[in-house]
């Protein structure tokens, strides 16, 4: 780093940086204010029993013990990770395959499907849960229409209310808004590529899939890892999607935990149980990234 | 970066190009819809969802702004934007501002 004179280096090492601790300040206080202390609140809360407006009791580890046993908790929460592992898995390959696609096609025709792939990771997710609505509609939707189009109206289905469907039409939607923002990750990473291992790949007698399969994917991989720690964090908190396109219907077949922690805590007025399994979720969320991320540690190579 | 390089000698790429033009269709066709969308009257949505609008309504958007209260929610929206990047902009510049005169403006 080559950012500061010698003279400004040697002051700034040995005294406290008063100016900068209060440009911190702000941040700070925000930070604590939405993040450390509801999550404190929130551990605290899960071991107690709360009506939201009376006294509040210590019941220890009661509320973990039960909603581990409450059949609808453990559904939600499988609808909950199956979403978020389903949309990651599927968006990378996606995004992934778009890259390499773009990738292939050059810099001034890539830049324009480059900029419309990334559109959906634009839009706000009520706009694109209220859209996929639409289209899948049983009677006006998109989707069947298009099916009796093609003359495969047996196949026309209500999406949304079936519950052998429902759940992969969300994976679809969730794909669709995350795979642009995979493809432009990964489309960086691979710009950052030098140019003399594909001409020496080409001198080799490499179609445009081996260079593919033996340059490009081992040397993006870190970002490959930073791209899937990323999907399953923003799917792992599918709320806004779920809501709005079925409120967790039918039944409770797409309810995820956000959902059924709404429900506990200001429905049933069970704030603690609701914390304990946010604490769940949380828990069940950093399990499966530690798990990933050990997985997929890439190697990072100088070039 | 010279792309064209990237090209193993054949120089038609479509296979490439189709799959690309698939994508972009999914991706552009829900959006060009909700734009679609906007431009029609209440009742033309009902009669005519899926086709191109017969009458432009533009009188959607002025509605949208004024009596829908978007441009309140669009403040607010500005509001925590504006603010959340100037506090993180705060907060990043400590990272490389020392004591003493700044050697270089903080990006």
């Amino acid at each position: 780093m080559m950012n500061s004179s010698p003279d400004a280096r040697i002051r700034g090492r040995s005294a406290v940086s008063w100016t900068g601790i209060a440009f911190l300040l702000p941040a700070l206080a925000f930070i604590s204010f939405s993040i450390f202390i509801p999550t404190v609140w929130n551990l605290l809360l899960s071991f107690q029993q709360w009506d939201g407006f009376k006294d509040r009791k210590w019941i220890g580890l009661r509320n973990y013990t039960e909603s581990l046993k409450d059949p609808d908790v453990l559904h939600s929460l499988y609808h909950s990770i199956f979403l978020a592992v389903m949309i990651t898995l599927l968006s990378v390959i996606v995004g992934l395959a778009l890259a390499a696609f773009v990738f292939r096609l050059g810099r001034k025709e890539g830049s324009f499907y480059r900029l419309v792939l990334f559109m959906p990771v634009m839009l706000p997710v009520a706009i694109i849960g209220l859209l996929f609505t639409f289209m899948y509609n049983p009677e006006m939707g998109l989707v069947n229409q298009f099916l009796r189009l093609i003359g495969a109206g047996a196949l026309a289905d209500a999406w949304l209310e079936n519950p052998d469907t429902v759940l992969w039409a969300i994976v679809v939607v969730g794909v669709w808004r995350m795979s642009g923002l995979t493809m432009m990750l990964i489309f960086a990473a691979m710009q950052n590529i030098p140019q003399s291992l594909f001409e020496s790949a080409r001198l080799e007698g490499a179609g445009y899939a081996r260079q593919f399969f033996s340059i490009v994917l081992p040397l993006v991989k870190p970002i490959l890892q930073l791209s899937v720690v990323f999907t399953l964090v923003m799917s792992f908190k599918t709320y806004d999607l779920v809501f709005v396109m079925t409120e967790g219907g039918p039944a409770n077949l797409s309810k995820t935990i956000p959902l059924q922690m709404i429900d506990s805590a200001f429905t049933f007025n069970e704030f603690g149980y609701s914390a304990a399994m946010g604490f769940l979720l949380t828990l069940a969320v950093m399990l499966i990234i530690s798990l990933t991320s050990r997985l997929l540690r890439g190697e990072s190579y100088e070039y | 970066m010279n792309t064209e390089q990237l090209a193993d000698g054949t120089r038609h790429r479509w296979g490439s190009r189709a799959a690309v033009l698939i994508g972009i269709l999914l991706t552009l066709y829900p959006i060009l819809f909700v734009l679609l969308t906007s431009l029609k009257s209440t009742q033309e949505f009902f009669v005519n969802i899926w086709g191109l609008p017969h009458s432009i309504a533009w009188d959607n958007f002025p509605k949208a702004w004024i009596d829908a209260h978007i441009k309140d929610y669009f403040l607010v929206s500005t509001i925590v934007v504006v603010s959340s990047v100037f506090f993180y902009r705060c907060a990043r510049g400590d990272g490389r501002l020392r004591a003493g005169p700044a050697p270089h403006p903080v990006r």
